[in-house]
């Protein structure tokens, strides 16, 4: 784990046990958010990381998976992986199997999660949530 | 890494009163590495169980696949003639589950 002045990166196995460790570090490190907030963006988040560890097991990449968590409250989370990123019809398509897949959780969950297909892989930006008000200058207890 | 900056513990456990319905108690984190551990606990099942209970009280993370999870369980009883109740869901899970369109599943069952 690394620590610049607005952000700790983190690098994680590409394994499903990685998001219990990147879901103790976010509390820590956001721990304004409210309780119910807090645990559907967990979850969100969890969803990224789990799709990310498959993305590289499907590339058959061991490398690990970078965790960018800033510290301000108007911030967010952002995943990046090395995998073959996500297609976009997983992201559109409907439910299956009577739930959501998910990446569409994700969606419902956070909808202004940015997906940006990279060179060699895939980020999600996860904003915090109440980001959007708190973008215009206002900063989390944590930030520099 | 002390005690406390350890991830959360996840627990699983089918208790069962005598002449009760049996009652799964989940405990910690229920995510996509957790699944497997609870479908394993619930081989303690019968299908001559008339209603199957998941405690949800302690359970502090709920992914997509530990809603599949509770899905198939669903699906399971429903084969056998059973019914599901989830016990005391959290305000974040009604929201999930409102969310994804599975809010049935907290319906009590008559």
């Amino acid at each position: 784990m690394t620590e610049a002045t607005d952000h700790v990166l983190l690098q994680v196995p590409p394994a499903p046990e990685s998001a219990a460790i990147v879901r103790l570090v976010v509390r820590r490190l956001a721990p304004w958010l409210p309780p119910t907030a807090l645990s559907l963006y967990l979850i969100a988040l969890t969803e990224i990381v789990v799709n990310a560890g498959q993305s590289h097991a499907a590339a058959g990449i061991g490398s690990p998976i970078e965790v960018q968590i800033e510290l301000a409250a108007g911030g967010a989370v952002t995943v990046r992986d090395t995998g073959g990123g996500i297609p976009p019809d997983v992201l559109t398509s409907p439910r299956t199997q009577d739930r959501p897949t998910g990446l569409q959780l994700v969606r419902s969950l956070c909808s202004d999660a940015v997906f940006s297909d990279e060179d060699n892989g895939t980020s999600v930006r996860l904003p915090y949530p109440g980001s959007a008000q708190l973008s215009n200058g206002d900063a989390g207890p944590l930030a520099p | 890494m002390t005690r406390n900056d350890r991830p959360a513990l996840f627990e699983v456990l089918l208790k069962r009163v005598a002449a009760g319905c049996p009652v799964v108690v989940i405990r910690g984190e229920f995510d996509a590495a957790r699944v497997d551990e609870f479908e394993q606990t619930l081989a303690g099942l019968s299908p001559s169980d008339r209603q199957v209970e998941v405690d949800l009280t302690s359970v502090t993370i709920l992914d997509s696949a530990a809603l599949g999870a509770l899905l198939r369980l669903k699906q399971w009883c429903e084969r056998n003639g059973a019914v599901l109740a989830l016990v005391a869901p959290q305000e974040y899970q009604i929201e999930l589950f409102t969310m994804t369109g599975l809010r049935h599943l907290l319906d009590r069952p008559r």
